[in-house]
């Protein structure tokens, strides 16, 4: 009699624990579900409807037909203008991502190469006190100047990398020979110029500069004047 | 009208005749006979005119239908003329900008009216964005919620270690933070938010993620609402990689124009060969 009582109390007790899981489990999907449906209800996609401002709602015929021959008008010449905005000149094409470079004469294309741009490294001399990030910066800039045979006069951070004194007279800084044959400056310190290393050309390793195979820098440098556009993306 | 087959109208003259003979119909019927055909006339002459009527009132409303029609075509225009002003006075200035079309889920990122990079927009939520769009917005900052980790080089290194960490691909735009905001003047927020990439995982690991995602957004926004401002803010949701791409290619500072509801024609590109695909491609740096 007794062992009857204890088994259906343990088979009750069985049945009710299964059903409080079920329920439970059961809420929680359902709360899930709730939560993605609120979710997917909250996103507002939809475009607004076109609003008529009251001085066109109130026009006649004739009016919107003249105002709307206007505005074609006007758009016609915006787009036409808007056209005409891009250099008709050689200007150079940096894309940063793919470590390309181009330069652009009208709408062709009059070299495209491999370079190597800014390899994000982060520099701290050994007092912690100064940190250099070697990024290649992104925007418009235009050539400043164009160098032949360019001599490199090293800054503090490349004697830092090196684990080198600093010098304090400028020609122990100076360098020649390696930024190729070539350079044209862009602004704060920033060239594109040619590289003794050119098996790296493709990857993300210079100190924010833009390097280039010699032949094709020989393009860009002459077809490049002071003002030339350069756009690194 | 009605119109009565020869036939027809043979027959009912000829039972007319029939009748006038027998006499069933005196003479004077047939002066009622003509009352009737007069009023027949009167009633098809009534007709006639309310059918040119009704032809005049249809025409009217048509006229009224024009209109409309017109009007609305003036307000379509002179919102794209407004937002091409807006767009030419950006191109004029040397410096990139990025036109975002949110009716077209399209990001350029553009020069003197050129792209240099185009992305897809996977979604599109504007919250308190109203007036604020289809004009131009000054970028003053990107904010990563997560900043990426530089590889370091230590004093004494030397260049091996550029050529180390590029090996490794230690930097490069899949080094770049996904979800990060672009904080521009005027209390306006671009909030640009990621979605796994199509090629990162299965349809089932990109679901879960992009699930989690969200809630996390939600998390994220529940909390931001306690110190709430009145802050214009629109979210675009790309692809991972877009992202990660588009946070690499910004400068510092920049022009954005966002438009909604104008379809402009794309931009051609400022290199001949960069489309769409390629532009969003997978980078190559660092390896």
């Amino acid at each position: 009699m007794k062992r009857t009582k204890l088994r259906l109390l343990i088979v009750g007790g069985l049945k009710t624990r299964t059903v409080l899981a079920a329920a439970v489990l059961g809420s929680v999907v359902l709360v899930l579900l709730a939560g993605f449906a609120w979710l997917y209800l909250q996103r507002s996609e939809e475009g607004p409807d076109l609003v008529v401002p009251q001085e066109i709602a109130s026009m006649d015929l004739g009016s919107a037909r003249k105002m709307a021959a206007e505005i074609k008008n006007q758009i016609k010449k915006l787009e036409e203008k808007e056209s005409r905005l891009f250099p008709s000149g050689p200007a150079i094409f940096v894309d940063s991502a793919a470590n390309q470079i181009y330069l652009i004469k009208g709408s062709s294309v009059a070299a495209k190469d491999k370079c190597s741009t800014g390899s994000g490294l982060e520099l701290t001399d050994t007092n912690g006190q100064r940190t250099w990030t070697f990024d290649t910066p992104r925007g418009y800039f235009r050539a400043l100047s164009k160098v032949t045979n360019p001599v490199w006069y090293r800054p503090d951070w490349a004697f830092i990398e090196e684990g080198e004194p600093i010098p304090k007279n400028r020609e122990s800084r100076a360098v020649a020979d390696v930024l190729g044959d070539y350079a044209i400056a862009f602004g704060d310190g920033y060239f594109i110029h040619g590289t003794l290393y050119t098996r790296m050309l493709g990857t993300s390793v210079t100190h924010g500069c833009i390097r280039v195979d010699d032949n094709t820098l020989k393009k860009i440098y002459d077809s490049a004047q002071p003002g030339t556009p350069i756009y690194i993306f | 009208m009605i119109r009565l087959s020869r036939a027809h109208r043979s027959t009912s003259f000829r039972q007319s005749d029939a009748l006038l003979r027998s006499g069933a119909i005196s003479a004077c019927d047939g002066t009622s006979l003509r009352s009737i055909t007069t009023g027949l006339a009167i009633i098809l002459l009534i007709g006639a005119f309310t059918c040119a009527c009704r032809k005049q009132g249809v025409g009217e409303q048509a006229d009224a239908e024009n209109i409309e029609e017109l009007r609305k075509q003036v307000a379509e225009l002179s919102l794209r003329q407004q937002v091409l002003a807006a767009q030419f006075s950006l191109a004029q200035n040397p410096a990139p900008y990025l036109l975002i079309n949110l009716s077209e889920h399209s990001i350029g990122l553009q020069a003197k009216g050129r792209m240099l990079r185009a992305f897809h927009v996977v979604e599109v939520e504007k919250r308190s964005a109203t007036g604020a769009l289809n004009t131009a917005w000054a970028v003053k900052e990107k904010k990563p919620f997560e900043k990426s980790e530089r590889p370091k080089v230590l004093p004494g290194q030397g260049d091996s270690a550029a050529a180390e960490a590029a090996k490794k691909a230690l930097w490069g735009p899949d080094r770049m933070p996904a979800d990060y905001d672009l904080i521009c003047d005027g209390d306006r927020i671009l909030e640009i938010r990621s979605l796994p990439s199509q090629q990162n995982s299965s349809r089932i690991g990109r679901w879960g993620k992009s699930a989690y995602r969200r809630l996390v957004e939600q998390v994220r926004r529940l909390k931001e609402s306690r110190n709430a401002k009145n802050t214009v803010k629109v979210q675009l949701w790309l692809s991972e990689n877009d992202a990660k791409l588009l946070f690499w290619s910004l400068p510092k500072q920049l022009g954005a124009l966002i438009v909604e509801g104008v379809s402009l024609p794309s931009a051609p590109p400022a290199i001949p060969q960069i489309t769409e695909n390629s532009a969003a491609a997978p980078a190559k740096s660092g390896k």
